[in-house]
C-alpha cells in the first residue's frame, strides 16, 4: 500500500526528531514522523505503583534487551562493555533520561586545534548558541544562571531543583578541595511550565515520570509540533529508505500497526533514529546503487561509535541523607573537564551526583558490594545503608576510533524480521586512564564529604545512554556522512539529525547539545528551501 | 491475573530459600520472606522467571535436605539462577506493607504525592563564585 507523498518524512520522534519536526513545522510542508514504538502513557508509569522499583528491572528496563517488548529492536552488544539502552516510542531516550541538561563546551567543538586527537566540528559553540537557548525555553529546563565553568549567556528559565541532603554534603566536598561544582541544569519543571506540572520529587527519573515534570519530548515539542500540523504515525517500523536511479531519497518501506508493509513517498527524508538505530536502518537501506548502505560512500556509516564511559564512586554516610527521594541529579563538576597535559590523557570529564537509591535499589546494590549477606543479618546491613548512600558518575569524554561500530547482525533480527544491529566496542587507553583518575579524584571528593565506605565500579556496564558518532558531520566527505547542516554528502534529500552526527563526544550529557543541533538543522533547511537539493 | 507456574515441590523449595536469603526478625519486627503474602507475591511475580529455573530446582529438590550447606552450594554452582532467585525475593519483600512499615517508608506509590525537600542554599557556591571562570578560552 501506498500513501501520499509527503514533504518531509522524519523517521524517529525522539529528542532530535521532535524538535526538527516542531521547527519545520514554520514552513507549513506536510511533515510526517513515523515512529516505531508508541505514546508513553503516564499514568501506566512505574511510580504510580509500589512495585517501581521491581518494573524498572521489567517493562521498564533501560536495555531493550531486558525490556524486550514488542516496539523494541534487539541489539547484539556481546562485544561491548558497556551496553545499550535506549527507549523506543515517541520520547525516545527522553522518556527514560534523568534530564540531566548541560551543554557541550565550546572548546569540544575543536578538540583537534587545541588537544590534536580527532577532528573539530564542521560548527561551532557560538553557532548553536541561539539554538541551545530556544531548546531550553522549549524542554523547560531548571538551573542556576553563572556557572563559571560556561561562558555567559545560560539562563535557564526555571530555578534548580533541590539538592537535598546528598547534594549538600557532595557541595561540601567539592568546595573542601577547592573544586569547581554548579547546581545541575535539568530539563525538570521546578515551577508549573506550559502545562507541566512542577516536579514533586518522585525519584525515579530514568523510569518515566509519572508527574510529567520531566521534559521528555512528547510532553514538550510534540504537543506543539501536532498542533502546528505535523502528522505522527506511531507503531510503524521503517526498514528501508528508498532511492531511485538518480540517487536521491523517495521514501521509507515500513510495517504499520498491523504488520501490513506500506511505502510512504517523500520529498525528503530526516534520520531521527539515535546512534544505533540511523546507521542500522541505512546499512539495511542497500540498493544498486548504493551496495554498503545508504550515505555510505566514506565507508563511515556506523563507524566511531561513542558511548561515555561511566565511572561510579558510590559513598556510604553515617547519616539519613536522600533515599531516592527527588530528582537523580542535583549538582555537576567540571573541575576535570578540560585537558590537562599532566593527568596523562587528553580530554576530560564530568562529575554528576546520583542521588540515592530505594528500598530495592539499597538492598541489591548492599548485596553486590557484599555488605549484605544472606540470613539473618540482613535486616541489620540493611539499615545501615538504608537512605545513606550518595554517588559521583564520571561521564568520560569518549574519543572516535573506527574499529567502534555498528554493524548489522548476520542472524538476529527485530520482530518484523529487519536485521538487528551489532556493536564492536572496546575502551581506549585513554577513556581507562580517564576512568582511573576520575574514581581517584571521586573518592577524594567522598573521603572530604565524609563517607565512610567508598564503593566504585568502570566501567559502569548499563550505561549506554548516549549514542553518538556513526554518522558524523564533516566538510570533507571522505570523512564524514553528513555535511555541515546536517545533509548526507550521497543523497541529497537525506538528513541526519541525532546524536549519529556527533563528531566527537564531549563530556557532558548529550541530550542539549543534539537538540540544538537538531534545530540548527532545520533553521538551515529553512533558509534553503529554495535550493535545497543543489 | 497471572498464575503461579511453580509446582507444590517448587514451592515448597523456594520456601526454605526465601526464608533463608531475609529470615524472620524479632529484633526489628519484620517478617521474612516466606511469610504467606510475600511468598505469595514471590510465586505470582516470578511466573516470568520459572522456565528459567529448571535446573535450580532440581538440584534443590535433590535428596530430602534443604539446609544451608546445600543453599551455599547452590549459590556456587548456580550464580545466575541464585540471583534471579534473589532479585526477585527482594522487589517482593521491600513492597510489603508491613517491612516498608517497620523501616519508616511511607507505604504508597512515590506518585500522587510525592516527597519533600529541603529547600536550596547557595550561598555554599560562594568559594566556586570566587575562584571565577574555569572554561577554556578558544583562541
Amino acid at each position: 500500500m501506498t500513501h501520499d507523498p509527503v514533504d518531509v518524512l522524519i523517521i524517529g520522534a525522539g529528542a532530535s526528531g521532535a524538535a526538527v519536526a516542531w521547527s519545520l513545522a514554520d514552513t507549513k510542508m506536510r511533515i510526517l514522523c513515523l515512529e516505531q514504538g508508541g505514546t508513553p502513557d503516564q499514568r501506566t508509569f512505574p511510580t504510580t505503583g509500589r512495585d517501581w522499583e521491581a518494573r524498572r528491572m521489567g517493562d521498564f528496563a533501560l536495555s531493550p534487551n531486558a525490556r524486550g517488548l514488542s516496539e523494541d529492536y534487539p541489539i547484539n552488544d556481546d562485544a561491548s562493555p558497556i551496553k545499550v539502552t535506549n527507549f523506543n516510542g515517541v520520547g525516545g531516550g527522553t522518556v527514560l533520561y534523568a534530564a540531566h541538561f548541560p551543554r557541550l563546551h565550546p572548546s569540544d567543538f575543536r578538540v583537534h586545534t587545541l588537544d590534536g586527537v580527532a577532528d573539530d566540528w564542521p560548527v561551532d559553540y557560538t553557532m548553536l548558541e541561539p539554538y541551545f537557548a530556544e531548546n531550553d525555553r522549549m524542554m523547560g529546563v531548571s538551573g542556576l544562571a553563572g556557572d563559571t565553568a560556561y561562558p555567559g549567556g545560560k539562563f535557564p528559565p526555571m530555578p534548580p531543583t533541590p539538592m537535598g541532603r546528598s547534594g549538600r554534603k557532595l557541595a561540601e566536598g567539592f568546595n573542601a578541595k577547592g573544586w569547581h561544582w554548579w547546581p545541575c541544569d535539568l530539563a525538570i519543571a521546578t515551577e508549573d511550565y506550559e502545562g507541566r506540572a512542577k516536579c514533586i520529587n518522585l525519584g525515579a527519573c530514568i523510569s518515566g515520570c509519572a508527574q510529567g515534570a520531566k521534559g521528555s519530548v512528547d510532553l514538550t515539542y510534540w504537543p506543539q509540533a501536532l498542533r502546528k500540523g505535523v502528522e505522527l504515525r506511531t507503531h510503524c517500523r521503517v526498514r528501508k529508505v528508498t532511492v531511485d536511479d538518480d540517487g536521491m531519497a523517495t521514501g521509507a518501506i515500513y510495517f504499520d500497526a498491523s504488520g501490513e508493509e506500506k511505502f510512504q513517498a517523500a520529498h525528503v527524508v530526516i534520520m531521527a533514529s539515535n546512534g544505533i538505530g540511523t546507521p542500522r536502518l541505512l546499512l539495511n537501506s542497500t540498493s544498486k546503487n548504493f551496495p554498503d548502505g545508504l550515505a555510505n560512500s566514506s565507508g563511515l556509516l556506523g563507524k566511531n561509535l561513542m558511548f561515555h564511559p561511566y565511572a561510579s564512586i558510590q559513598g556510604v554516610f553515617n547519616e539519613p541523607l536522600d533515599g531516592h527521594n527527588g530528582p537523580h541529579k542535583s549538582i555537576l563538576s567540571q573541575q576535570f573537564y578540560e585537558t590537562d597535559p599532566n593527568r596523562g590523557f587528553v580530554r576530560g570529564y564530568t562529575f554528576e551526583t546520583s542521588r540515592g537509591m530505594g528500598p530495592v535499589g539499597t538492598a541489591l546494590a548492599g548485596m553486590s558490594w557484599g555488605q549484605i549477606p544472606w540470613g539473618s543479618d540482613h535486616h541489620r546491613s540493611f539499615r545501615k545503608l538504608q537512605d545513606k548512600v550518595t554517588s559521583l558518575f564520571a561521564i568520560c569524554e569518549d574519543l572516535p576510533e573506527e574499529h567502534n561500530s555498528v554493524t548489522l547482525d548476520p542472524a538476529l533480527t527485530d520482530s518484523d524480521g529487519i536485521p538487528a544491529p551489532c556493536i564492536s566496542y572496546s575502551l581506549s587507553e585513554n577513556s581507562k586512564l580517564m576512568m582511573a583518575h576520575a574514581i581517584e579524584r571521586g573518592t577524594e571528593v567522598m573521603e572530604a564529604s565524609g563517607a565512610k565506605e567508598i564503593i566504585t565500579m568502570s566501567p559502569i556496564p548499563l550505561a549506554g545512554w548516549h549514542l553518538l558518532g556513526t554518522a558524523r558531520m564533516g566538510h570533507d566527505p571522505v570523512r564524514s556522512v553528513v555535511n555541515e547542516w546536517g545533509r548526507s554528502h550521497d543523497v541529497r534529500n537525506l538528513f541526519i539529525v541525532d546524536g549519529s552526527i556527533f563528531v566527537t563526544s564531549g563530556a557532558a550529557n548529550p541530550t542539549s547539545t543534539l537538540q540544538a543541533l537538531a534545530l540548527y538543522i532545520a533553521d538551515q533547511m529553512k533558509q534553503r528551501l529554495a535550493n535545497l537539493f543543489d | 491475573m497471572t498464575q503461579n507456574p511453580f509446582t507444590p515441590n517448587e514451592q515448597a523449595v523456594l520456601k526454605v530459600l526465601v526464608a533463608y536469603i531475609i529470615p524472620a526478625s524479632e529484633e526489628f519486627n519484620q517478617p521474612g520472606a516466606d511469610d504467606p503474602e510475600i511468598l505469595s507475591d514471590i510465586l505470582v511475580s516470578g511466573a516470568t522467571l520459572h522456565a528459567r529455573l529448571d535446573k535450580a530446582f532440581a538440584y534443590l529438590s535433590e535428596g530430602t535436605l534443604l539446609d544451608a550447606a546445600k543453599i551455599e552450594i547452590f549459590r556456587h554452582r548456580f550464580p545466575v539462577e541464585a540471583e534471579m532467585i534473589q532479585t526477585l525475593t527482594i522487589q517482593c519483600y521491600y513492597r510489603d506493607a508491613r517491612v516498608m512499615s517497620a523501616l519508616n517508608i511511607a507505604v504508597r506509590s512515590p506518585f500522587p504525592d510525592g516527597y519533600t525537600q529541603e529547600k536550596n542554599d547557595f550561598s555554599l557556591l560562594e568559594p566556586v563564585r570566587k575562584r571565577g571562570e574555569i572554561y577554556r578560552k578558544i583562541p
